[in-house]
Parts: C-alpha cells; sequence; structure tokens
C-alpha cells in the first residue's frame, strides 16, 4: 500500500483553470468546496479508462465502482478511503472536503503479467489475454541511457533483438534472427499506430512512452506482408485524463571520446611502407608510373625522391635525409588531432500536461545539438510533441497528436582520406599540417610534379590542402518532418465500438552544399576543364564557386476504419474481435543538380555547356562537363483488410485467430500476385486459474502457443523491367536499362513461425519470467542466384532458397533483495540459429561462400551468415602459403580460389551470435540507484584484416602485420603472414586474407552501460514546489570485459574502429 | 465502379466517408494499385520504351571486348609493367592456359538480352501505319547490335570458319529470346555466322540510310557489318559487295592534312569518317604509355604518311603509343565500330582476291592518297593480283591499329602460306609464342558458363 503517490491528493480547489492550447481546445473544470455527507468520484486507470467494480471501502461502509468507475460512499472530512481491485495497487485517500469530486487513478500492479497490456499498432490486448510473443520496453527502461535516438536504447535491453554494427553506418536489426536473404531484412517500425516512413532520427526519444516488439507470427501478423522480419511498435507519450497540470523538464550533456584511430590494425606505420616503396623501386614497379605523361598517377614523396636520386639531380646523402625526415611522420596522429574530437552533445527537453476528466493534454518541447567526433559535423534538432484526447460526447473519444521536427546542421567533416586515381588510402608519413599548423598539400588525382607545373601560371592553384577544405567546405542540410495522428472512436454499444485514424506524414529535407571557389574541388575542376586557346586559357567551367543542391520530399497518408466488439457474458466468456481495412500510400521525392560558377555573395551563377565533350588539361582525357542533375519518383500504395479475435473462456482458455490480405503497387506484378493473405491462430492457458490449481510459491503460471506466417514484400519484378535513366552525355539521348531478367514465377516469400512460451511468476513478484521457443521456416526466399552468365546477367533473383530458423528466448526478473536496500536482476539469454535447408541453385564454384560472412551467401545446410575459409596449410620454407585443392595440398593459389572443394575449404560457424542476452543489475538505497547492463555474445566468429601484397603495392592499403612477416627460412614457425614477393599474386594474398589463419572467435562479454542516478524524496526549491527530482549520470561505450581474441580487437565493429566512450550527465525534474 | 473517387486518392476527403463505403472501396478499386510506384521504371511497351533500351550508349557502343585487341601483335608490353599485371591479364597477353574473362562474355551478352527485350517488346507492338518506319528502324537496329555481338563473342571464343570448309568445331550460343530457363547450347559454326548475317542482311534492308547520332546504326553500318563478318569467315566476293553497298551509301574519307598532328587525341568521335561508333570496354594494357607499338609496324610509315603522327606520339619511355583512335579516346578504351577506310580495304581486297587488280588498286590509292602528305604520295601500282592482295593486306594493318581487326586477320589468315605468321612476346626471359592454326586462337569459355550451362569447353 502507497500513500502519497496518488495524483487524487492534490484535489484543485476552488480555482477554475484555463488551459489554452495549441489548436483549439479550451478546457476548464471547477470544483467548489463546501462539506457534504456523500462523497462521490470515479476510479481510472493511467490510460484515462474508468476501472469498474473497484472496492471503496472506509471504516464503516464499502461500495464499488459502477460501469463508468463513479461511485458514491458516505464519508466525513477526515476519513480515509481505501480503494483496491486486482492488478492494482490499493490507494488510500484522506477526505478534506467531502464535496470535491474525487478523480483518483490506481497505479497497475508492477511486475504482475496480468496488468500490462501490449499494443499492437491496431489494438491494446491485456497481456493475460495475449496468445503471441511480445515484448515490451517500456519508458524506464528507454531512458536508462542517453542518445539522441530511440533504436539504440533498445539494444541490450530486448530478448532476440541483435543489434548488428559489423558493416558500419546504421545497425542492422535482427528480431529472431533471419527472415529473408534478400529482401528488406530490418523489422517494421510502426509509430503511433501506422508504418513510420520518414527518417527515425527525427523521433525523439523523449516523447516515447514505450516500445513494443512483436516476435511471432501471431503477434506480428496483423502487421501481413511486412511483417516477416518482426515489427517494432513505438507508443510516444499521451496525456491522462483526470491529472493536475505538470511541468517537467530534462536535460542532458554527454561527451563522447573519439574513436582511436590507432586501433586499426590495417595500417603500415612509416619506416615500413618506405622499406616496401624502397624494394618496389629497385623492382622497377614504379617505372611506368613515373613515365606516364598521359594520365600522371599520383606519385608518393618517398618514390620521388628515389627517382630524383637515380636521375642523379638529387644526391644520395640528400634524398637519405629527406626519407629519414619522412619516417619519423604518422598521419593517424595528425589526423586525430585535426580531423577529431570529442563530441559535446546537448539535450534539453520541457513538457506539459494535465487533463480534466473530458480532455486531456500533453505538450513536449525537445532541443538537440548534437555534435559529432568528425570536426566540422554537428546536427541540431527541435522537435515538438503534441497530443489533445477528449470525449467530446460520452460514446465519442477524439485524438489529435502532432509531432514536428526540424533537424539543420552541417557535415563538413573528412571521415576518409584518399588520394583516388586508384589509391585507396595516402603513404603514413602524410602530413596534414607543418609544425607551425599551417595546412599542408596532400598528392590528389594527379603526380603533384605535374599540378605543380601543369598550368604554368595560367591555372589556379591545383593542390589538396585537407584543413583548408574542412575551412571552405560549406554543406548543410535542413529538414522539417510533421506526424500527424487524428483518431475518433464512438461506441456503437456496450461491445461494439468503431473507429476512423488518420495519419499524416510529410517531411522534406534538403542539402545544401557550397564549394566556394578557393576549395580544392572546385579549382580542380575549372582547371581540369581549361583549354589552352593561344595565350590565354579559356575556361569550360567558369571560374567561380559550385553550388550542389538537393531536395526530397516525404507525404504519407494513411486512413484505417475499424469495428472493435469486446463482451463478457456470464462471467464465464470473453470474445475480443477486431476488423478492419486500411489504405495507405507514400509519395517519395527528391531532384538534384549543381549550378556552376556560383557566388554565394551575389548569388550570380554561370551557364555552362554539358553536351561538348572537352579536352581535359594536360592530355588527361576528354570528358563533358557533368551536370548532376537527377530526379526520381516513387509512390508506395497498399491496401489491406484484416481481421483479428480472441475468446477466453473462464479466464482459463484463450484462442486467438487473425487473418490479413494485403495488396500493393509494386511494379511488375500482375494483378493475381498482388493479393497475399496470410493468417496466424494461438491457444493460451492460464494454469493458475484452474481450480485444481494450488500451488502458492507460483501464484502465476501460464502456456501459450501459436502458429501463423507473416511476409515480405518482394523488391524485384517479375515482368521484363527497364528504368529510364539520365541522358547520356555523349549522344544526349534519353535512354533506358534493362532493369531485370524476366521471371514469371516469381512468388512472395512467406515466413511461417510457431512459438510456444511458459510464463511464471513467483509470489510478490520476486521473480517474474518468461520461456519462449520459436520455430520459423522461411519459404520462396528470393536469392541472388548464380545463372549462366549467357542469359546476360552474373545472378538473377529467384525464389531460391528456403530457411529454418529456431531458438530460444528468456527473460527473468527477479528482486533479489526489496528493502530499503533493493538489489534486482534481469537477464536476457537468445539463442538464435539460423539454417539454409534449401538453396536450389548451388552454384559449382563453391569459392563464392569464403569471405568475411557479413553479407548473406547462403549454402545448403549452413547459416546465411557462414564464415568460411579456404584450409590453411601454413608456410613453407619459403614464405609462401600453402593450401588445399582437391583435398591434397596444393600452392596452385589459382585453382585454390578458383575451384575449391568442400575438402579444401573449412566452415567455422556463423558471423551473428547464435547465444546472446545481457544481464542488468540494478542496486538502490533511499532514492541512489546504480544499474549497470552487461552483455554477451557467444559463439561466434570473425574475419580480421589481413595483409594484401597486391593492395599495398598498388591501393597504400597497408596492414600492421607486414612488421612480423616471414623472412628468413625458420620464420614460418612463428608466423602465418607470407613473404613479401614481386610480382605480387592476388591469387596467394586472396587465399591468405581469406583462409583459416585470419579468422578468429567473436565471443566477448561488454559493459554496455553504466547509470548512476539520485532521486531525492522530497525537495523544495524555494516556492517551487518540485515533485520529483533526478539526477543521473550514464556512461555507455565502456569496452569489453572479455574477449575471446588475443589481438584486442571488437567483433561488433566488423573492420571499423569502435566508438569511443561516452559520458553522460543530467537531470529530470517534475513541478 | 472504377471511377470511384478513391482512385485520385483524396484522402482528406475521405475523411468523411462511412467505415463501410471504406470498406467497400478497399476491395473495388483497382485503379488505386495500378499506379506506377517508380516513374523511371517501365515495361517496354512503346516504340519509345524500345528505342530507348538501344540508345542505352553506355551498353551497345561501349561494351566490347578488348580482348581481340590485347591479344594481337601490334604493340608489346614492358617486362616492368607486364609484372604489374594480374593473372588474367599476364594470361591473356600471353594466350595462356586460364583467363576467366567472365565480365567479357558477359557483358556481350548482356547487349544480346537488351536486343532481344527489344525484338519481344516489338512482337506485341502493333506498328500504327504511320509508325511503320520507326517500327522497322527498331527492328533493325535489335538486328543489328544482336548480331555485332554474336560476332564479337565468334570471333573470340569460336574456332575460324570457313564457309568452304566448315569442320566440326562448335560455334557459340544464339540465344535468341530473353527467357532464361532456355538452356544454353553451342550451335554449329555454319548456324552461328548463318544467324549474324541473316541478322544483319534483314537489318540492311529495315534500317533507315540516315541516323541522327552515329551511336545508332543506319543501313550504311548493318553492309559494313556483313562485310567485317563476310571477311572474316573467307567469304571474299559478299564481303566485297557489302563494302560496296555501304560505300555506295556512305564514302567519305578524311583528308589528314587538316588534322593536327600535336593534338592528344587528333581524331574526334563522331568524325566524318565513322558509319557506326563503337569501344571496348578499357583495359590499361592498351593505354598510350602502356602498348608499345612494335618498331617494324612503326618504321613501315613513310615519313610523309601523315599517319606516323597522327597515330603515334612518344611515351616518355623512347618508344611510341598509339594515339589515332577514332572515337577521340585517349584512354585505353579503344574504336572498334565501323568506318569507311575499313570498307575500302575490304573491297580493296575481295577485288584482289578475285583478280581483279585495277579495281583492288583504286580503292587502295582513293585511301591512301588522302592518308599522305599532300603532293608527296604516289599511288600503288602491282605487277599481279597476288601482289595487289599484299599490298592490301599490309596497308590494311597499318591503317586499322587497335581496333580488333587484326586479331580476326590473324586468324583467317593462319591457313595461308603466304600470310602466316607465329607471333611472339619476350618478357624478362621467356619467350611465348601462338603459331598460325594454334588452339590458343581460340579464348577458353568462362569457368562459371561451363559450370552453369554445361556446355562444352574449347580445346587446348
Amino acid at each position: 500500500m502507497t500513500l502519497g503517490v496518488l495524483s487524487a491528493l492534490v484535489v484543485p480547489r476552488q480555482n477554475a483553470s484555463i488551459m489554452k492550447y495549441f489548436l483549439l481546445l479550451l478546457l476548464f473544470f471547477t470544483v467548489s468546496a463546501t462539506a457534504q455527507q456523500p462523497v462521490r468520484g470515479t476510479v481510472k486507470d493511467p490510460s484515462g479508462e474508468p476501472v469498474p467494480g473497484a472496492t471503496i471501502s472506509n471504516t464503516t461502509t464499502t461500495t464499488a465502482t459502477d460501469n463508468r468507475g463513479a461511485f458514491t460512499i458516505l464519508a466525513l472530512p477526515g476519513d480515509t478511503l481505501r480503494i483496491s481491485h486486482t492488478g492494482y495497487e490499493p490507494a488510500l485517500i484522506v477526505i478534506r472536503h467531502p464535496s470535491t469530486v474525487l478523480s483518483i487513478t490506481l497505479s497497475p500492479t508492477e511486475q504482475t503479467l496480468a496488468a500490462v497490456t501490449v499494443s499492437t499498432g491496431y489494438q491494446s490486448l491485456p497481456r493475460d489475454r495475449a496468445t503471441g510473443s511480445f515484448e515490451k520496453v517500456d519508458s524506464s527502461l528507454l531512458n536508462r541511457v542517453v542518445s539522441p535516438d530511440i533504436l539504440s536504447r533498445l539494444d541490450g535491453v530486448t530478448s532476440s533483438l541483435y543489434f548488428s554494427k559489423v558493416r558500419g553506418g546504421v545497425p542492422e536489426l535482427a528480431i529472431r534472427g533471419l527472415s529473408t536473404l534478400q529482401s528488406v531484412a530490418t523489422p517494421l517500425i510502426v509509430v503511433d499506430n501506422f508504418p513510420y516512413e520518414g527518417d527515425l532520427a527525427d523521433l525523439n526519444p523523449a516523447d516515447v512512452e514505450s516500445v513494443t516488439v512483436l516476435k511471432d507470427a501471431a503477434a506480428a501478423s496483423i502487421w501481413g506482408a511486412r511483417a516477416g522480419n518482426g515489427v517494432i511498435v513505438i507508443t510516444t507519450k499521451k496525456g491522462s485524463y483526470s491529472q493536475p497540470s505538470r511541468l517537467s523538464f530534462n536535460t542532458a550533456l554527454t561527451v563522447q571520446k573519439a574513436p582511436d584511430l590507432f586501433y586499426d590494425p590495417s595500417f603500415l606505420g612509416s619506416p615500413g611502407f618506405i622499406e616496401v616503396e624502397r624494394f618496389l623501386f629497385a623492382k622497377g614497379f614504379y617505372n611506368a608510373q613515373l613515365s606516364n605523361t598521359f594520365s600522371r598517377p599520383v606519385i608518393s614523396p618517398v618514390v620521388e625522391i628515389l627517382a630524383k636520386q637515380r636521375a642523379g639531380t638529387l644526391s644520395a646523402a640528400a634524398a637519405e635525409a629527406a626519407i629519414a625526415a619522412l619516417e619519423g611522420y604518422d598521419l593517424r596522429r595528425d589526423q586525430q588531432r585535426y580531423l577529431l574530437q570529442n563530441a559535446v552533445k546537448e539535450q534539453y527537453g520541457l513538457s506539459f500536461s494535465g487533463g480534466a476528466a473530458a480532455v486531456n493534454y500533453l505538450l513536449n518541447l525537445g532541443y538537440d545539438r548534437i555534435g559529432s567526433t568528425l570536426v566540422g559535423n554537428r546536427q541540431d534538432r527541435r522537435t515538438l510533441h503534441t497530443v489533445i484526447n477528449a470525449r467530446p460526447a460520452p460514446r465519442l473519444e477524439v485524438s489529435l497528436a502532432i509531432g514536428y521536427t526540424e533537424n539543420s546542421g552541417a557535415s563538413n567533416g573528412i571521415a576518409d582520406l584518399t588520394p583516388s586515381g586508384g589509391k585507396s588510402a595516402y603513404y603514413p608519413y602524410a602530413r596534414l599540417a607543418d609544425s607551425a599548423g599551417t595546412p599542408l598539400p596532400l598528392e590528389k588525382f594527379y603526380r603533384a610534379a605535374f599540378l605543380d607545373t601543369a598550368g604554368a601560371g595560367a591555372l589556379l592553384d591545383w593542390r589538396y590542402r585537407p584543413l583548408d577544405e574542412l575551412r571552405l567546405s560549406g554543406k548543410r542540410n535542413a529538414s522539417r518532418h510533421l506526424l500527424a495522428r487524428l483518431s475518433a472512436t464512438y461506441k456503437l454499444s456496450k461491445a461494439l465500438s468503431a473507429e476512423l485514424k488518420y495519419g499524416v506524414e510529410r517531411s522534406n529535407g534538403e542539402t545544401r552544399h557550397y564549394t566556394p571557389v578557393e576549395s580544392f574541388f572546385a579549382r580542380h575542376t575549372i582547371n581540369l576543364y581549361s583549354q589552352k586557346a593561344g595565350t590565354a586559357v579559356k575556361r569550360n567551367v567558369p571560374y567561380g564557386g559550385f553550388l550542389d543542391g538537393s531536395v526530397s520530399t516525404l507525404a504519407s497518408y494513411a486512413l484505417r476504419g475499424q469495428l472493435s466488439y469486446n463482451r463478457s457474458w456470464r462471467g464465464a466468456h470473453n470474445l475480443a474481435a477486431i476488423f478492419g481495412g486500411e489504405v495507405r500510400e507514400a509519395v517519395n521525392r527528391s531532384q538534384s543538380g549543381r549550378t556552376y560558377g556560383y557566388d554565394d555573395n551575389m548569388t550570380t551563377f554561370a551557364n555552362v555547356d554539358y553536351l561538348t565533350s572537352f579536352p581535359l588539361w594536360g592530355n588527361l582525357g576528354t570528358n563533358s562537363v557533368p551536370s548532376n542533375t537527377a530526379f526520381s519518383d516513387v509512390i508506395n500504395r497498399f491496401v489491406s483488410l484484416y481481421a483479428n479475435g480472441s475468446y477466453t473462456f473462464r479466464g482459463r482458455y484463450t484462442a486467438s485467430a487473425s487473418a490479413r490480405r494485403d495488396a500493393s503497387n509494386i511494379f511488375g506484378v500482375t494483378t493475381n500476385n498482388r493479393w497475399v493473405p496470410l493468417w496466424s491462430a494461438g491457444l493460451a492457458w492460464n494454469l493458475a486459474a484452474e481450480p485444481f490449481y494450488s500451488s502458492s510459491w507460483l501464484p502465476v503460471l501460464k502456456l501459450r502457443t501459436t502458429w501463423g506466417y507473416s511476409g515480405n514484400v518482394s523488391p524485384v519484378s517479375a515482368l521484363p523491367t527497364i528504368r529510364y535513366s539520365t541522358p547520356n552525355t555523349v549522344t544526349n539521348l534519353v535512354y533506358a536499362r534493362a532493369e531485370n531478367q524476366p521471371n514469371p514465377s516469381l512468388r512472395w516469400e512467406k515466413v511461417g513461425m510457431f512459438n510456444a512460451g511458459l510464463d511464471f511468476a513467483l509470489p510478490a513478484n520476486r521473480l517474474v519470467g518468461s520461456i519462449e521457443w520459436w520455430q520459423k521456416s522461411a519459404v520462396d526466399l528470393l536469392g541472388p542466384a548464380p545463372v549462366d552468365p549467357t542469359v546476360g546477367a552474373l545472378t538473377m533473383t529467384l525464389n531460391s532458397a528456403h530457411l529454418r530458423g529456431s531458438g530460444v528466448d528468456v527473460k527473468l526478473n527477479a528482486k533479489l533483495v526489496d528493502r530499503a536496500f533493493a538489489w534486482s536482476a534481469g537477464l536476457l539469454f537468445s539463442r538464435v540459429t539460423n539454417k539454409v535447408t534449401r538453396y536450389l541453385l548451388e552454384s559449382a564454384s563453391l569459392a563464392r561462400l569464403v569471405g568475411d560472412g557479413y553479407f548473406i551467401t547462403p549454402a545448403t545446410g549452413y547459416d546465411p551468415y557462414a564464415l568460411v575459409s579456404y584450409r590453411w596449410g601454413g608456410l613453407d620454407s619459403a614464405g609462401a602459403p600453402k593450401g588445399f585443392n582437391d583435398g591434397r595440398p596444393s600452392q596452385d593459389y589459382s585453382a585454390i580460389v578458383n575451384r575449391s572443394t568442400w575438402d579444401d575449404l573449412k566452415v567455422h560457424g556463423t558471423t551473428r551470435p547464435p547465444l546472446f542476452g545481457s544481464l542488468l543489475n540494478t542496486v538502490s538505497y533511499k532514492g541512489v540507484s546504480l544499474s549497470a547492463n552487461i552483455v554477451y555474445k557467444f559463439n561466434y566468429y570473425f574475419r580480421r584484416t589481413s595483409l594484401n601484397y597486391a593492395s599495398l603495392y598498388n591501393s597504400w592499403i597497408g596492414h600492421k602485420e607486414w612488421e612480423s612477416r616471414w623472412q628468413a627460412p625458420g620464420d614460418e614457425a612463428r608466423t602465418n603472414v607470407p613473404a613479401m614477393i614481386y610480382p605480387a599474386v592476388p591469387n596467394r594474398d586472396l587465399f591468405y586474407n581469406q583462409s583459416e589463419a585470419t579468422v578468429e572467435r567473436g565471443d566477448l562479454i561488454r559493459l554496455q552501460d553504466v547509470n548512476l542516478s539520485w532521486s531525492p524524496q522530497r525537495l523544495r526549491l524555494g516556492k517551487a514546489v518540485v515533485k520529483s527530482l533526478q539526477l543521473f549520470a550514464v556512461a555507455s561505450n565502456c569496452g569489453i570485459i572479455w574477449r575471446a581474441n588475443r589481438r584486442g580487437l571488437d567483433p561488433d565493429f566488423g573492420t571499423g574502429t569502435p566508438p569511443g566512450l561516452n559520458l553522460s550527465f543530467g537531470f529530470k525534474t517534475t513541478f | 465502379m472504377k471511377q470511384l473517387p478513391l482512385c485520385s486518392f483524396a484522402p482528406l476527403r475521405l475523411c468523411g466517408s462511412t467505415f463501410l463505403l471504406l470498406l467497400f472501396l478497399l476491395s473495388s478499386c483497382q485503379k488505386f494499385l495500378d499506379v506506377k510506384s517508380d516513374k523511371q521504371l517501365a515495361v517496354p511497351s512503346t516504340l519509345a520504351d524500345a528505342q530507348a533500351v538501344l540508345d542505352n550508349y553506355g551498353l551497345f557502343n561501349t561494351n566490347y571486348s578488348a580482348l581481340a585487341a590485347t591479344a594481337d601483335d601490334d604493340y608489346y608490353l614492358s617486362a616492368t609493367y607486364f609484372n604489374t599485371l594480374n593473372e588474367e591479364g599476364r594470361s591473356n597477353h600471353t594466350w595462356g592456359a586460364e583467363p576467366e574473362n567472365l565480365s567479357h562474355w558477359r557483358n556481350l551478352y548482356s547487349m544480346v538480352f537488351s536486343a532481344n527485350l527489344v525484338l519481344e517488346a516489338l512482337r506485341k507492338i502493333e506498328a500504327p501505319v504511320a509508325g511503320r518506319a520507326e517500327w522497322e528502324n527498331i527492328k533493325g537496329q535489335a538486328l543489328f547490335h544482336r548480331a555485332m555481338a554474336f560476332y564479337s563473342v565468334a570471333s573470340l571464343w569460336a574456332a575460324p570458319y570457313r564457309a568452304a570448309s566448315p569442320g566440326t568445331s562448335p560455334g557459340i550460343p544464339l540465344r535468341l529470346s530473353t527467357d532464361a530457363n532456355v538452356r544454353s547450347v553451342r550451335a554449329s559454326l555454319p548456324a552461328t555466322y548463318g544467324q549474324i548475317t541473316a541478322d544483319l542482311e534483314e537489318a540492311a534492308a529495315l534500317l533507315p540510310a540516315a541516323v541522327p547520332v552515329l551511336s545508332r546504326p543506319s543501313k550504311a553500318a548493318a553492309y559494313a557489318a556483313l562485310a567485317r563478318v563476310y571477311l572474316a569467315i573467307e567469304a571474299y566476293p559478299e564481303a566485297g559487295r557489302s563494302a560496296d553497298s555501304s560505300l555506295r551509301l556512305y564514302s567519305t574519307l578524311i583528308d589528314y592534312n587538316t588534322l593536327n598532328a600535336a593534338a592528344a587525341a587528333p581524331f574526334t568521335r563522331f568524325n566524318k569518317e565513322v558509319i557506326f561508333q563503337s569501344q571496348y570496354l578499357g583495359n590499361g594494357i592498351l593505354s598510350l604509355g602502356n602498348a608499345l607499338i612494335d618498331s617494324t609496324l612503326y618504321r613501315s610509315y613513310a615519313a610523309n604518311d601523315l599517319r606516323r603522327t597522327l597515330f603515334f606520339a612518344a611515351n616518355g619511355t623512347g618508344t611510341v603509343g598509339f594515339k589515332g583512335d577514332y572515337s577521340g579516346s585517349t584512354s585505353a578504351s579503344r574504336f572498334n565500330g565501323l568506318a569507311v577506310d575499313e570498307m575500302y580495304l575490304v573491297r580493296a581486297e575481295a577485288a584482289a582476291r578475285a583478280g581483279l587488280t585495277t579495281p583492288a588498286l583504286a580503292d587502295l590509292n582513293t585511301l591512301l592518297v588522302k592518308r599522305w602528305k599532300t603532293g608527296t604520295f604516289v599511288p600503288y601500282s602491282a605487277a599481279s593480283a597476288d601482289d595487289a592482295l599484299q599490298k592490301v593486306l599490309t596497308e590494311r594493318r597499318k591503317e586499322l591499329l587497335f581496333r580488333g581487326t587484326r586479331w580476326t586477320d590473324l586468324r583467317r589468315l593462319g591457313s595461308d602460306t603466304r600470310f602466316a605468321v607465329t607471333l611472339v612476346r619476350r618478357l624478362d626471359n621467356t619467350v611465348y609464342e601462338l603459331p598460325p592454326g594454334s588452339n590458343r586462337y581460340v579464348f577458353l569459355l568462362p569457368q562459371t558458363v561451363i559450370d552453369l550451362s554445361g556446355m562444352a569447353q574449347n580445346p587446348r
């Protein structure tokens, strides 16, 4: 029993409060205070729904609430009322002014399974009637960490949801493993009842109330053809009825450490790199490049020095001195110093909410300044989220929710430095600035010696200085996003209600990239398109800056009509069903283009001849001036019909079923194939409600099982399709390209899933848990199947594969100590296995299976993310790697790479951990709470980067392990790194790179985050009443506690560099 | 029912509509779903679509294989540069055992696919009376492109073919539809060339005399292609007749005296000698600095022969490289299209082989007078038709450098003792030889193709 948390205690006494609000709503409620004997009131749950049948008692009498949650009881001032109902925490109310109409909100009992409602985006259903697999993440879990986006907050707190970051960029999400091979593999994201079409970065996590993950077919099938990968339903915050006005403010400051460039082993330090260059120079490797007078390839400074020495224009001593000076430099130091920084992120949020009996409102304002670890990048975000719910008539409830986001930012940072022209990285002794900090030029596109003299004074400076670019580049972006949901629910009868929902999403974004004439790219392009005209220079790209711009818009509309039926009768039967239909349209348009000769001060520009193919300066070729104009216009339309129902008998047995048909305007599909029907069915048995069940130590016990289908929208066309393209610059003719081979037998992908679950709880919820076992069978999966290239393509997308998955999700929450000092622990454990059970078009070449396992390579009997290697036989006495061909030792690298048999390969396992989960421990004492989330991943593998001589020679991609390469006979005992040879044999390098020797176990235990917070019990700041205050500090990206590999690598980030430590401080307060 | 307002989708208006109406609309309004999802997509169904597919310059005009040009003897590589090549490049250059060359095969057959796509679309497009000429033009273009792709495949992966003695070696897979379920089988050599010449003959009948851009084939281009193909299969009278048909339609030659020898690219793309513009895909081997011109060949150009300075430039290594590309390219992507100079040479060769010395020499001299410094050219004379043929073939090699024609010439002339040569490459201390008539004049099919189609590999 708790006293003091109840909002009803703060009874509005004498005032009429008027809340003027966003669009139209104006509301008041008045309560007068004169003493009388009967006390009236209503009892509601936090969502404002009336609670019928609640018991109201004082010392003398007892009564119960009616269907509308209302009650009347006789009482005297000073009496204490007790309000109770199963599933809710009992409440105590002290009567001060008996005339006051009480409005009592009961809080659901914490962690009681029965109290939780889960949202599917079509309906909210109580968990005890659910047969499917839902996982709800509430706001307290979501707010444990500080991040500008919502999805990353699910990482480590949701079972079966895996975040793969190995490919860099936005993490790829997978719910219960893989359900498709080639179609969109990410779960469907639903925000406030409709699929979200925009950019999730526009959604402020402060506006999110809860997230529900729909994991099995029964839960997700209501989303039909897009639910094959599971569904993530995001519900935003809204106000509550009969709740006093509340103002809260929160802020957080985050500092993220810059990534450590010295982490990446694929970098060869200056002394080693120079030794390689000397070795190649002596072999004559650079001769053709040095004498090249037509494409002028980039030449490194050391090779230039060696060439001058050989030509006799530089003495040996001077050359050695110059090279020795270069040996001391390390580009990573300069990058770390000039291009990277610690990122500072600020978040501010203000929230107003309140509600009367018939209306409630919420207004959230947010402001985020999101700094970047890249110098020159930042984002600002302003968000508004507002919801009004009203009951203008007893049977009608209307709701309007509006979310508006404005983003603006700059992205001028330099993440990758590349010389281009076949070189993928700079030589390690490159320098960004001299000791005085003056920007230094780096080789770019063409040989420096050529660029310095090419113009003979007639051209603009042609050198590239990255630090100047950082200062000059003006790349900005801005976007606006509007999300509006309007809904009306009308109760036709006690059991039947009709609902109309309308959703709008609009966004537009633009990027504006101003390249002033001083910047390298403008100077380079102007120079390249300059022509000698007698003694003068004719510029085919006019002198001036470039303005690149792009605009994209999204407009999405959705309309849904739904009938809901919910009736209980004779105390034994309950039938709940929905039936509805939906139309949706999403239009994405974009256009982009470039203006030449642009002057940002005057907004003047110049016209350009895009058609003529001009000779480029210095005989570097011919080309027409690129126009960069592009348009796109995509319309997606969906029509769906759905029904979903469940019947419960005596609260013990529940049967559920759902069915759905979807149609869309996907291209290249004949009409008959547009509609795909999907269904699911489920059963639940609430054992604990059986009369024979009398276990007092396990008061909650429920079994449930489901089976059903969901689908994936096919991305490919069954008909031969062509795609129109921008006019060809040579012919100036509009043309179209064949997009795909026709395939009349193409079918929709279908995912069938079986789920069985057991929910249980110990008394007082000391331990609450659920265990689920699932099995998934995805059939007719589309896959890139290798085909006879004679048909005109190397691969074709065919319904080529079947995939089977199975797994276990375990979720346990325990209150280990539950006193003034409290300790609770939450354990998540997921086992996910995936296997390709049929792959129709096995290629004769097994080499395609060999790789880093980050991309899907189907092979019957193996995980789609299987990591496959060439078998490794060590190095021979000359430092050459040994492999296997046809099961026998071989050093015919071409044969090994091109004609492997299964005997020559080793399948390690998968790159996606089949076992993963987390352990969240929270200890609290007197308002101080400390929690730490530990994430574990087991039983997986990854391929580390390794040395490739061909890449080192040709593209300047080095690797630290060059230093431990084979150098003398006997070294083969201590190293696997092959000897340096010239010419490089690419297949020898490839064999080594993709062999067993470069595979590591991925298993790790990571400290995901630590949260320390303090909520003082009572606080008074001057006259302001502070209802609650919470101060917090959060650390994330804390690092790895234990890892299986001994090289200090973080397998979760693939070949990339893990992000630096994140530290946040902030507070939340409510008035 | 199909005209209901939902078709234009005005959701705001729909807000007021009742629930039942909505459900009714859902199931009835097909038009709502008939809207194209991506405006850039189409299933080719109009003449404009078909023409757009054929105007894919990147596919039909720059996608040919450089293999023929890299295998011939007009150039050599330095051993240092050769060592920087990958294994496929090294193997190709030395007529080696196992080059995969998959992309070359695929590129040519993706031309075949797109041509078939157009031909299939045309079957469904009722040619309007007024648009008959356009329909025929498009069909002619598709047949032309398919034949050119087949011819390229045949001259790389099928044995040389002489109509007089066909032999039994297999030809190439003749894919005539877009259906990927049709298994690829190698047709016989006569069927292969029968298809190519029949397609080109039909194209010649369908194509218009004038085209807006030389990337589109014209009637003259179809005859020129026939001339090239008939010559390759030693059907000399037909070759001569086709060249003649082409020349009757278009016979302009550039006077090389009007060109600037100092320019990096003395010739421009779409120059007035070009009948049909196409290039093979760039291969670094053939760039100005890497492909070193055979010194004997270079010395065979007389001082007053303008080709000596227009075709060649010093490349900084004491040798010369080639810059006389007819598509104006300074890169390694080089012209392999059809031009008037080749037609004069084909007609001259056909005449010489028919014993008609005078017309043979007349054609040769008409060409060469435009190649020499004004007033310096002394017209060729010949003692016999055989002598004339010798002279025509010598000039043929000197005129058509880097166009890939040398490879087919070596293949067909290998059986003629008068002209057969053994090709030799010397790299470091290794000598690679390709004797006339060798199996290695026929490239191996990519292993992937063999694996996936089950077709027979070429002998080694």
